[in-house]
């Protein structure tokens, strides 16, 4: 594992946050290409290939990396802020939509979380950001995020953000609880995902809630979101003018329609 | 005896976790081995289920007092190391965890195989296609009654005959119409025999029975057998319905390309008569149209030299390629087929043909 930088941090805003991050000199962190929103004076940026994680792994293993990006919807490149200044300097990294931005201590959930992709905001130096990929072939149809999601693994400190409140859950073993599909936005390999019908065809028509919910297993730590972008986006849609109805969310077809990419 | 660091999970500890160092021993699980706090969790004491996110993690859930307990075996090694050391009174449990497992596994591959076939779909016919084209070109071939054959070669024609400049009717005409029918006495196909004025040495079929000669083509023949030799190749191409097999065989590549890029070049009349000329028969087509020529010949009983002759001489003139020549299999080759043809057939009494050649060579170069 490589070395991991100790960052120190403050989140501002409420519905539409920021995250605010303060570099030690030689201290750095990775991000999303794309996420920043300011920097002060002496941090300098590098765009890497791949996740940036590991920097001696040369050509193959970086494209490797990189590979894998794509298929979690990410950027082919990452950006690394290192602070070349003396003293203490600051950095931040907005949220792309409404929602929340949720710091995780990778090193305190064990060193893995799963998360949505497109969840991770940015992180200390060291953390890498892979694929978990859903083994489970209902789970990835019907399960609301779709075969691939995010993994991020280290002892760092990583953001994360997703749509709406978070709410943060802790499973004991054996606890179950049902979540609709697409709110889930992390948890902990340590949880089982599955999924169950819904039960009655009558409902799965028409409660509006599909067919299917996510279940969740402890024992481990969740989080979910309150509003899954696609929900936000569908209503916004739906709402423009000339355009009409967009697509249900959670509806049989729409599994089906991103057969890779599930809800979010 | 080895040590993993595992996450376990209970009342009263952080709830998403605890890293605890265990140990897995003949007699049980041993928690923070050496420590003060060491515990020994006696495998009779253990429920094991199958969970995580990827389905494969051995879940151990025991009670303690009033709460359950419980620590997560992720890691391959500690995985193994507890199956194998597991005493029988645990395997109808473990059994089924292998089940589970396992069944998430095939599922997994099931579905990847699905998943790839699903995406590899439009390349698999692709390659189909390529491999059995010529069958599935013939048997669709097939499946065309002559009569829309025939339907389908006059639009051809008439849109092909924008290009062209006819010959009015008149001796040489005449004489090419002539010879023709003598070979399509027994064709389901209306023929029709047709000269274009145009200089270059060539002549093409179009399916359902339109022949055109080129009057290049007839200006560099030495007699009217020669021309005779031509006509009935290019019968035989419409006879074994070559363009047609070429273009039911495009057409079928069409709808693979389209699948494919997902694109459907624009594939009107006009655009498949314009790709006519320019249509290119195998060289088996060119074979076999020439070998078929020869029993034509025969029942008309026209000497079959001028076919030999007239290629040969063709492909001996160096210099500009000539169209009729450049798609055909090379000459010495194909004498020699035809020569090996003819003995075949058994040589035939000829009737020469009616025809006073240089009388047509002059009244083509008026």
């Amino acid at each position: 594992m490589a070395r991991m930088d100790v960052i120190d941090y403050q989140i501002f805003g409420s519905e539409m946050q920021y995250v605010e991050i303060e570099l030690d000199p030689a201290e750095a962190a990775v991000a999303e290409a794309g996420g920043m929103m300011y920097m002060e004076n002496g941090i300098e940026m590098e765009t890497v290939f791949g996740d940036g994680s590991q920097q001696k792994s040369g050509f193959t293993g970086a494209l490797l990396g990189a590979g894998k990006r794509l298929l979690t919807g990410e950027s082919l490149f990452m950006t690394i802020f290192i602070n070349r200044g003396s003293g203490k300097k600051k950095i931040s990294f907005a949220a792309p939509y409404p929602g929340k931005i949720v710091p995780m201590d990778l090193k305190e959930l064990g060193g893995q979380m799963i998360c949505q992709k497109d969840a991770f905001l940015c992180a200390a130096k060291g953390v890498s950001v892979g694929i978990a990929f859903q083994k489970k072939l209902g789970v990835g149809l019907f399960g609301g995020e779709g075969f691939i999601m995010q993994k991020l693994e280290g002892d760092g400190l990583a953001f994360i953000h997703a749509g709406g409140t978070l709410a943060e859950k802790n499973l004991a073993p054996g606890e179950m609880i049902r979540v609709d599909t697409g709110c889930i936005v992390a948890l902990q390999p340590s949880v089982t995902y599955d999924i169950e019908y819904i039960g009655k065809i009558k409902s799965a028509l028409f409660s509006g809630e599909g067919f299917f919910y996510a279940t969740l297993q402890g024992p481990g730590k969740i989080w979910l979101q309150s509003l899954p972008l696609s929900r936000l986006a569908s209503r916004l849609y739906s709402a423009m003018p000339g355009i009409g109805r967009g697509r249900e969310e959670g509806s049989l077809l729409g599994g089906l329609g991103g057969l890779l990419d599930g809800d979010n | 005896m080895e040590r993993f660091e595992v996450l376990s999970f209970g009342p009263g500890i952080r709830p998403h976790g605890e890293r605890t160092p265990i140990r897995i021993a003949p007699e049980g699980v041993v928690l923070r081995p050496g420590e003060p706090t060491e515990e020994t969790l006696p495998f009779e004491a253990l429920r094991v289920t199958a969970g995580g996110f990827d389905h494969n993690q051995i879940a151990l859930t025991w009670t303690k007092g009033e709460g359950i307990w419980s620590l997560i075996l992720s890691d391959p090694r500690a995985k193994e190391i507890f199956l194998t050391t597991a005493p029988p009174s645990l395997a109808p449990q473990l059994a089924q965890w292998r089940k589970r497992t396992s069944r998430v596994q095939r599922g997994m591959r099931l579905g990847g195989i699905l998943l790839a076939l699903l995406l590899l779909l439009p390349l698999l016919l692709g390659l189909a296609l390529w491999w059995k084209s010529d069958v599935l070109a013939e048997w669709a071939v097939h499946r065309i009654s002559y009569a829309s054959e025939a339907q389908f070669g006059n639009l051809l024609f008439e849109q092909a005959r924008l290009d062209l400049t006819l010959l009015p009717e008149g001796e040489t005409t005449k004489m090419v119409q002539e010879i023709g029918n003598r070979f399509a006495k027994e064709a389901p196909y209306p023929f029709q025999w047709h000269v274009a004025e145009d200089p270059t040495i060539n002549a093409f079929a179009i399916p359902g029975g339109h022949v055109v000669v080129f009057t290049g083509l007839i200006e560099a023949a030495d007699s009217a057998e020669e021309v005779a030799g031509v006509l009935a190749h290019e019968a035989e191409h419409v006879l074994q319905r070559h363009s047609l097999k070429g273009m039911v065989h495009q057409l079928g590549w069409r709808v693979v390309v389209a699948l494919l890029i997902g694109e459907w070049g624009g594939g009107s009349v006009g655009e498949a008569a314009a790709q006519l000329q320019v249509l290119k028969f195998g060289r088996d087509q060119e074979s076999e149209a020439d070998l078929k020529a020869l029993a034509l010949l025969k029942k008309a009983e026209i000497d079959p030299k001028g076919m030999i002759t007239f290629f040969s001489r063709l492909s001996k003139e160096e210099g500009v390629p000539i169209p009729l020549l450049s798609t055909h299999p090379p000459s010495a080759d194909r004498a020699e087929a035809i020569r090996a043809e003819i003995k075949r057939l058994g040589p035939w009494k000829a009737k020469p043909l009616p025809y006073d050649w240089n009388q047509i060579k002059k009244k083509l170069a008026e």
